[in-house]
């Protein structure tokens, strides 16, 4: 009879150990061990009747943010979307993200999106540094990921390939910046964002031509889109995104 | 027996009670960092003092310190003043109200800040880059301009390739003005700070930039071509 009771008392706590446990991953949208587009029910353990009722998360809503380089300080300056919260810098490296200021911000570019602000965070960086050793690169780009987990451990981090040069821009470039610089750059920062559990988008694939360079009318300069791509640009991020 | 019906009703109280007791898991809740606060509004001392003399000096070619005055036919001063390259232009009118000209006071002019942006812009000329309209909470931002301090504003910029920009802020009131102004001098100096490691060649620009106000008018801008852009915008007011 006692051993029939304590071998009751012992299923019934492992019953509550199992019901409770179960019920952790419903409402963690932001799981940053999550990278991939996966719906909210992202359970591995016994279904209860709360979590068969989670809701799919609608994309469509997400807060966006966008910090790195020039580029970027040209997206928040024409003005082009309202979706994306832009924070960018002239000349903006890797290392420079813990001390610059965004263009007319107050505070460290990165700690721009810290806190729960911001459900997708996407980094724009390198056009500064393709003349760099790529090792080196993608050292301090790690830091950079590092960086924003740690100060915004829920969202979701993305990194953007850094786009091409026209072949005039090229040709005139005193920091060896080339596209086979940029490519290179790019192949590792793929690898950077699987290893790491982050996204890789690259809108090279809307801008670069056939011979590898940026598409001519792009950007006046050839490497700065100008403010018609600049808006083509942010609805692709955007799509991008929300997909 | 009764011992068997015990341990049943048992096992049924503890199986419903697993199946309906909630376990609340509260996310751990997370602490904002502080949110970002707007810039503040700097006050400086005003950019040029208006000075007496009769001396004249070619706009953007002194490279020492000079305050030159200039008396139109009606009465309106042009102070010019040169400051380590930099050259600023104040325009105030002196006029009493009891001239036959009666000249239009700061209040009566309504000049739309937007098309005296876009008139400057559309001469390509003057730019390396084409100008477009751009982002005014932006350009607010960059500008440490104050909410509340300007009752009209456009914006025009170019890619981040060049610094070329113009900025035309009507203030609410002429206690605003200087403020406005500072906004522009901190404004270009950032601009040199960064493209001088940047685009070095964009720093004679920003050297040459053109500040100007006529009225409650302030005018900013950044061009490939500083003499004719301040004709330009001295012919607009």
């Amino acid at each position: 009879m006692k051993k029939t009771i304590s071998f009751i008392l012992c299923i019934f706590v492992l019953l509550t150990f199992v019901s409770c446990g179960g019920k952790d991953d419903n409402n963690n949208i932001n799981n940053a061990n999550d990278r991939t587009n996966t719906t909210v029910n992202d359970v591995t353990d016994a279904p209860t009747e709360a979590q068969t009722e989670a809701p799919t998360v609608d994309r469509t809503n997400l807060r966006i943010a966008m910090f790195g380089d020039s580029l970027v300080a040209g997206l928040a300056g024409y003005g082009v979307t309202d979706r994306i919260d832009l924070f960018g810098s002239v000349s903006l490296s890797t290392q420079g993200v813990f001390d610059t200021k965004a263009q007319g911000g107050d505070i460290a570019i990165i700690d721009e999106i810290a806190g729960d602000q911001y459900d997708v965070i996407i980094i724009h960086l390198g056009i500064n540094e393709v003349g760099n050793d790529t090792d080196s690169f993608i050292s301090t780009y790690t830091k950079v990921i590092e960086g924003v987990r740690a100060r915004a451990p829920y969202a979701e981090v993305w990194i953007h390939g850094i786009l091409p040069v026209s072949q005039g821009a090229e040709d005139s470039s005193q920091f060896g910046v080339t596209n086979a610089g940029i490519s290179e750059k790019n192949d590792r920062l793929s690898l950077l964002a699987a290893e790491l559990g982050c996204r890789f988008i690259d809108a090279g694939e809307i801008f670069r031509g056939d011979d590898g360079t940026l598409k001519s009318g792009v950007a006046s300069d050839g490497i700065h889109p100008n403010k018609e791509n600049c808006e083509i640009w942010a609805n692709w991020i955007i799509n991008k995104v929300t997909a | 027996m009764k011992k068997r019906i015990f341990v049943v009703i048992l096992v049924l109280v503890m199986v419903l009670t697993v199946a309906f007791t909630a376990c609340d898991i509260k996310e751990p809740e997370n602490t904002s960092l502080p949110a970002y606060t707007t810039l503040p509004t700097t006050t400086t001392e005003p950019v040029t003092e208006t000075a007496t003399g009769d001396e004249t000096t070619d706009v953007g070619e002194s490279e020492s310190d000079t305050n030159t005055d200039i008396t139109t036919e009606n009465d309106t001063t042009i102070s010019i003043v040169t400051n380590n390259s930099n050259t600023t232009i104040l325009v105030e009118t002196d006029a009493p109200a009891t001239e036959a000209t009666n000249p239009p006071t700061p209040t009566e002019q309504n000049l739309s800040c937007s098309a005296l942006a876009a008139n400057i812009a559309s001469k390509t000329n003057m730019f390396e880059e084409v100008l477009e309209e751009g982002n005014v909470g932006r350009a607010v931002s960059l500008f440490g301009i104050s909410e509340g301090s300007y009752s009209d504003i456009s914006y025009y910029t170019a890619s981040a390739g060049v610094a070329e920009e113009i900025l035309i802020v009507k203030a609410t009131d002429e206690s605003q003005i200087s403020s406005i102004v500072s906004g522009m001098e901190n404004r270009k100096n950032t601009q040199i700070d960064d493209y001088s490691d940047y685009v070095p060649k964009e720093v004679p620009k920003l050297n040459n930039a053109t500040i100007y106000t006529d009225g409650l008018y302030v005018v900013y801008c950044v061009s490939n071509d500083y003499e004719t852009a301040s004709n330009l915008i001295r012919s607009m007011f």
